[in-house]
């Protein structure tokens, strides 16, 4: 008894204790130079509040076109004020049977995952990545649009104004954002920018009928400045202050989801392949300790 | 965070109070041992002064405090205890991070043949302490307890298993990285039990691996969110001889501790890091030698990698300098670098018999000692942009020197009531890495000479006169380091209850005649059985105080200070 309650012990410890070995410590960044762009930017837009849905779904996920309907209703309804990203992790987006596209990206697996909100029920929305009370951070689609109605009296601390200036020939994308607070602002704050495509049509499970064409809008494609982005500020800033941030020379013509494999299994490159007359820029600012987004923009490139 | 601590603190102090009323136990009463309530409390405050001076900077409170409790309670196999501190505002020279008060610590046990459960704040060490030591020290105010579950078991004869998994304390909350440990010790004589009954060699072997979970979120690295450590032990004993034996090595562990922004850019060592210690002692009667040799090598070892000073420390590395308690010796103590540094101490201690002509009718004890520390001799590898480890480093290298203690101590009884303590010692430390953490500050090496005279004259059975006087002798054209000092002390114990003492410390050789100080400082105590009372008045002068190797700056005072304990 005493051996085996001792070996149980030791077998759990080991299971819990385990260490990563970095062969590659620097994240090589995506970059390529442009010479020619087309350039577009918010300025008619950014002088208002806005909230972000992050709608985490699946093409396995028999529920989610229902939950894509509601974030398509509440886009009528708010307009310019609502940004949709559809973030395709976990499970049901796993390449399986028929569904053979993959539409997963590190970043959704990372937000997706136990370090990010541990999402295991789909489809999942996130406003703002805040918790609205009595709500959790993550929302049952039936609670989307009543808690809209909550996050749309969030203050509005800081504006973006977002310039885009993007190659069509090699795809070089330069994104600036300055951010203006309206109000002083004390706490560190992180920015990302992610890039969503329309339009692409693949195979949906829809309350388990296999929709051949569904046409999926606002895909997350890729985080271009990491998954959890970079710090835009780590002091204490007052009203009118702002703060420039630049993210020149992404390719976007070069975008992969990397599958960390064990060694001395080769991590699984799979290549992401974008429509770039399709593609709009996602900005959010968010609080780098509670993750609450304060405001999010949207351009499309071209 | 901080609610959700302070909740489960409260939660935890009132479990505990309801456990205690449910054994009907008063918390003043002290009963059987399988039945007991003990506690310990310390309160500190100091009414501060400023002094342009000698440094002492103003205190918008005027009076700091620090105070803490202790009380365990047991009950047969079951223990449980809470501490509760207070810091209104935490005192001068220590973190000011401890703002407030609250339960900082909370635990339950039991234990029985089979098994040794704890919940709560845990403290517990593997081996020397190379990759895992939680301790408590309020003298630096350092707590890095586990704030998590811990279970021992001994499956059979001789063999000890551990394992844990946790939070770490960080002032009133926990830090980001979640520890496990497990830790598995074999003692070969009882485990052989009869077959080694006659063996008069004993034999311990151990071994550890612990790990520590940190997510990040960093966009230039591949930062390593699982660290692992993991080391190996021996002990050997027979009649007087000792050895200890200990090898730990840390995976890839970038942080704060291996981090340089250089030219603008920023820089990760993913180099793994190793400790060796290794102990020898022999005693016999009237004789005894101790051997301890050390080697660090990035072993800053932190559940967040982004903590600095001593937050959030994983490992313990033992010191192998002396720590003295006379005021010049202590002047510029040693502090241990954990990013990398080699060195050992020997000491031996002999009595000279009494009745020789050095040892005449009481004997003598003399005791040398050398320790030295020196820095590694990292060699650069131009790999910043594809493995990014950036140095190695070489066993049989070694670096500048940072730091050496040789001393001599004499302790001669001269009669029944006559008795002396005489030192001389030599030290050089190198400032600005040991207490500075920076190679290229603005201070000189030190190297002093220092001498200890320390009389005690018992003129009734339990009074006693005790002086000292201490001189080291310093570069007097360091402006930085002030020069030379001398110290006298006179101490009166009028019987068991009562001292009073008198304090000057001469800053002679500083090379700014102005700053030419007297730092005197007067104090005096009564102690009644387990309670004690202190009070004092002067001033402090700005040093460094050390425990095992870790410390903390304190900075000069002038004021009133009263501190207080008591046990039952």
């Amino acid at each position: 008894m005493k051996k085996i309650l001792s070996i149980f012990i030791l077998a759990t410890i080991i299971c819990f204790s385990s260490c990563d070995r970095i062969k590659s410590p620097i994240i090589k960044k995506n970059t390529v130079t442009g010479s020619s762009f087309v350039t577009k930017n918010n300025f008619a837009v950014y002088n208002y509040k806005k909230a972000l849905l992050e709608d985490y779904t699946g093409m396995r996920c028999p529920n989610c076109p229902e939950g894509t309907i509601i974030a398509e209703n509440l886009l009528a309804t708010y307009g310019n004020s609502l940004v949709v990203v559809a973030v395709h992790a976990g499970g049901l987006s796993n390449p399986f049977g028929n569904y053979t596209a993959d539409y997963r990206t590190e970043a959704g697996d990372k937000w997706n995952g136990s370090t990010g909100y541990g999402i295991v029920s789909y489809p999942t929305g996130l406003i703002n990545r805040k918790a609205y009370s009595p709500n959790d951070v993550k929302l049952d689609r039936t609670a989307w649009t009543s808690v809209m109605t909550t996050a749309m009296a969030d203050p509005f601390i800081v504006k973006l104004k977002v310039t885009t200036n993007y190659d069509t020939i090699v795809g070089a994308l330069n994104t600036d954002v300055t951010a203006i607070f309206n109000t002083a602002y004390a706490q560190n704050l992180n920015i990302s920018v992610l890039v969503t495509e329309d339009g692409i049509v693949g195979k949906q499970d829809d309350k388990g009928v296999e929709i051949e064409e569904y046409e999926f809008e606002h895909m997350m494609r890729g985080a271009l400045n990491s998954p959890w982005g970079e710090a835009l500020t780590t002091s204490a800033k007052a009203a009118n202050d702002s703060v420039k941030y630049s993210l020149p020379n992404f390719n976007l013509k070069g975008m992969a989801y990397v599958i960390d494999k064990p060694d001395p299994t080769p991590d699984v490159v799979k290549p992401i392949v974008v429509n770039d007359k399709k593609i709009s820029v996602i900005v959010f600012v968010y609080n780098a300790t509670t993750r609450e987004i304060l405001q999010v923009e949207k351009v499309k490139i071209r | 965070m901080l609610n959700s601590y302070f909740k489960s603190s409260v939660t935890a102090a009132f479990l505990l109070t309801f456990i205690l009323n449910a054994f009907n136990i008063n918390a003043q009463s002290i009963a059987d041992e399988a039945n007991s309530v003990h506690g310990y409390f310390q309160i500190d405050a100091q009414y501060y002064k400023p002094d342009t001076l000698i440094g002492a900077p103003p205190v918008p409170e005027k009076m700091l405090s620090n105070a803490f409790g202790n009380i365990n309670y047991t009950k047969g196999k079951f223990s449980a205890g809470v501490r509760y501190e207070a810091y209104n505002n935490v005192m001068q020279g220590f973190d000011t991070r401890y703002k407030g008060q609250g339960i900082t610590n909370r635990f339950a046990r039991y234990q029985d043949q089979l098994l040794d459960i704890t919940i709560g704040n845990i403290y517990e060490q593997f081996g020397s302490g190379l990759i895992f030591r939680t301790y408590y020290e309020p003298g630096l105010l350092f707590d890095n307890s586990l704030d998590g579950i811990r279970v021992i078991s001994n499956p059979v004869r001789g063999l000890t298993l551990k394992g844990l998994v946790g939070k770490q304390r960080s002032f009133f909350t926990v830090g980001p990285g979640i520890v496990r440990g497990f830790d598995g010790e074999l003692n070969i004589n009882e485990a052989l039990d009869s077959l080694a009954k006659n063996i008069k060699t004993k034999v311990i072997l151990g071994g550890s691996f612990v790990s520590k979970n940190q997510s990040s979120q960093n966009p230039d690295f591949v930062m390593p969110e699982n660290v692992g450590a993991y080391g190996g032990r021996m002990n050997i004993m027979r009649g007087g001889f000792n050895f200890f034996a200990e090898y730990a090595q840390k995976e890839n562990d970038p942080s704060a501790a291996n981090y340089a922004s250089i030219g603008g850019k920023n820089y990760y060592s993913y180099q793994q890091g190793d400790a060796m210690f290794l102990s020898t002692s022999y005693a016999t009667k009237g004789f005894s030698i101790l051997l301890q040799a050390k080697r660090i090598d990035n072993m800053s070892f932190r559940s967040d990698r982004d903590a600095t000073l001593q937050n959030l420390l994983i490992n313990f590395l033992p010191a192998t300098t002396k720590q003295h308690t006379y005021l010049m010796p202590a002047f510029s103590p040693y502090a241990t670098q954990p990013t990398g540094e080699v060195g050992g101490m020997a000491e031996i201690q002999f009595k000279v018999p009494k009745g020789s002509a050095l040892g005449g009718k009481y004997g003598m004890d003399i005791t040398l000692n050398a320790s030295q520390a020196n820095l590694l001799k990292p060699i650069n590898i131009n790999d910043s942009t594809t493995t990014s480890k950036l140095y190695r480093t070489n066993y049989e290298e070694a670096g500048s020197e940072l730091y050496h203690d040789f001393f001599i101590e004499i302790t001669k009884k001269f009669s029944k009531k006559f008795k002396g303590t005489f030192m001389f010692a030599n030290q050089f430390n190198n400032i600005n890495i040991v207490q500075h953490n920076t190679p290229k500050g603005p201070y000189k090496n030190v190297l002093a000479n220092i001498e200890v005279i320390d009389l005690t004259y018992k003129y009734k059975g339990n009074s006693a006169i005790r002086m000292e006087l201490q001189g080291m002798q310093r570069d007097n054209s360091d402006t930085l380091n002030l020069g030379s000092w001398v110290v006298g002390l006179i101490e009166w114990t009028p019987n068991t209850h009562i001292f009073v003492a008198a304090i000057d410390q001469y800053n002679y050789g500083n090379p700014v005649a102005s700053l030419r100080l007297h730092y005197v400082y007067f104090s005096a105590g009564y102690t009644s059985g387990p309670h004690r009372i202190s009070l004092s008045y002067g001033k402090q002068r700005a040093g460094i105080f050390c425990v095992g190797g870790v410390c903390r700056v304190v900075p000069a005072s002038n004021g009133f200070a009263i501190s207080i304990t008591s046990s039952f």
